[in-house]
């Protein structure tokens, strides 16, 4: 029986080579078991800057503006968010609002000292009572985050609040007629209620 | 080599040569057509590597007259070891006719190692089987590390199976040893194979939605099965949870200007489901490890993720400890 084996083949056999080649291969066989090397790097964006910006892209569309304000670029104002301002910027400042060109502006401090078709502000107490205050009663959406109140901060158009985990907006209707702005359906149909 | 590990080759060889007097004695007497004389034919015809004629002598006899003959499985499934070292050579370990071969061989020389151990004179051929089933074990364990490493969309079962037949082997020539922890890190190497391509997807093709659904059910599935395995493995947790999380980002920074209202809605909503699904295995891999620093980090970006900013904060706080 031991005579079956090959062994006694020639060495230049091309079987050989291989074998050779799986010996070496079966020798380092187990070097792979070293755990999950390189495994997934978390991605730390600001999944909550994304959102809002997403949700601000969409008010700019849906949403109609009175007829004087279609001029010029359309302007997305942003006050206490420069995650938020960079993936706006990053994001759609390519895009079109009409026929009008999307501008992100950047507010250092609680005023709007240039007209932004909508003002986003992160700002509580009296910084955002001063903030409203300088938008007179212009076609300005102005739209808050502010999760922690009984209701909608006063003077606010659009509030992002959380339920169950998710960003969601509320709406002040009122507040939006008297500005002169028309809110499309589809938000309207998406705002929540406390 | 030590002294008495050279001492036990030449008692080993000795041995060899005294099973090879013994099988040599049975095929002395053999007769003409009878079984013995039909295996040492058989035998001469695998020695010149000529094996289709061996196993054409051999074959019809297993079922027959030479079941219980422990040289006449040793033989066809030297032959058939013989064939698929050859289709190996020419097209690969892995194809259709190499993969028939290696497993019928298997088969054959672990009935003959079956037959070997509960015959009269145990151990005889015993030797020469495991040899050859050590030799095959290690081209499953082969095409194992091949496979992974060239890893292509749906191959995982393929893998696996060779993994599989890797360690039946093992089982039948070293019972007592484990291949748990292997196969914990193949699940684990599976997955982060699939992410791997789940990451290089085009995102220019059209079909790429499809793809990315199932190559993410298989690094999910691939964690799951790891954890199932071991109990107490960290980092499988912690990829999971990070796949998880990340798969929902990704969702999220697939929006632009083309995405509608509703669209919006719905990705919000499966992104918060896959960050809540990353939660249990992430707090599952820091209570494993409470001072690991990936596991802070990735439990303060969940709970933000999930607007829980005080829980976020809280793992902020316990982060920054850990890095004074």
């Amino acid at each position: 029986m031991h005579k079956a084996e090959i062994n006694n083949r020639p060495l230049n056999n091309p079987v050989w080579l291989f074998l050779v080649g799986v010996a070496i291969v079966a020798g380092l066989g187990l070097a792979w078991i070293q755990g999950d090397q390189g495994g997934p790097k978390l991605d730390s964006v600001d999944t909550i800057a994304i959102t809002k910006a997403s949700f601000l892209f969409q008010f700019a569309k849906s949403n109609d503006w009175p007829e004087e304000t279609r001029k010029g670029n359309f302007k997305i104002g942003i006050h206490g968010n420069r995650i938020l301002f960079d993936f706006l910027v990053e994001k759609y400042s390519s895009q079109t609002i009409g026929s009008q060109m999307l501008e992100i502006v950047w507010y250092e401090d609680a005023q709007m000292t240039e007209f932004t078709h909508i003002l986003y502000s992160e700002a509580e107490g009296d910084d955002l009572s001063k903030l409203i205050e300088s938008t007179g009663n212009q076609p300005v959406m102005v739209v808050t985050s502010l999760n922690d109140l009984l209701q909608m901060p006063k003077g606010a158009v659009m509030n992002f609040l959380v339920q169950s985990s998710k960003i969601r907006y509320e709406l002040d209707m009122d507040n939006a007629v008297l500005r002169g702005l028309i809110v499309g359906n589809r938000i309207l149909s998406w705002a929540v209620t406390r | 080599m030590g002294c008495n590990t050279m001492n036990m080759h030449i008692l080993n060889r000795g041995l060899s040569f005294l099973g090879l007097a013994l099988l040599l004695s049975v095929v002395a007497i053999a007769q003409p057509g009878s079984t013995a004389n039909l295996i040492d034919e058989a035998i001469s015809f695998a020695e010149e590597g000529a094996y289709d004629n061996a196993l054409m002598m051999i074959e019809p006899h297993l079922e027959n007259d030479a079941k219980n003959d422990a040289r006449a499985w040793y033989v066809a499934g030297y032959a058939h070891k013989g064939r698929y070292k050859d289709s190996a050579f020419l097209h690969s370990s892995t194809s259709k006719t190499a993969s028939a071969e290696r497993s019928i061989a298997v088969i054959q020389l672990m009935k003959a190692y079956e037959l070997d151990k509960n015959s009269a004179f145990p151990g005889a051929i015993s030797k020469l089987v495991e040899e050859a089933l050590d030799y095959l074990s290690k081209t499953y364990m082969n095409d194992v590390v091949k496979g992974v490493h060239g890893f292509q969309m749906g191959m995982d079962e393929e893998v696996l199976k060779h993994f599989m037949e890797f360690v039946k082997i093992r089982n039948v020539l070293s019972p007592d040893e484990n291949w748990v922890r292997e196969e914990v890190e193949l699940e684990k190497n599976l997955a982060k194979a699939n992410r791997i391509l789940l990451e290089s997807i085009d995102l220019n093709n059209t079909s790429r939605t499809q793809k990315q659904e199932a190559l993410f059910e298989k690094v999910v599935s691939h964690y799951l099965r790891a954890i199932e395995l071991d109990g107490r493995d960290y980092t499988a947790r912690y990829n999971l949870a990070i796949n998880l999380y990340n798969r929902g980002v990704s969702e999220l920074r697939s929006i632009d200007h083309t995405t509608s209202m509703f669209e919006l809605m719905e990705i919000q909503d499966i992104c918060v489901l896959l960050f809540q699904e990353a939660l249990a295995p992430m707090l599952a891999a820091h209570n494993m490890e409470k001072k690991r620093m990936e596991t802070l980090k990735g439990l303060m970006t969940i709970y933000r993720a999930l607007s829980q900013n005080e829980e976020s904060e809280k793992y902020k706080n316990l982060l920054e400890e850990a890095i004074k």
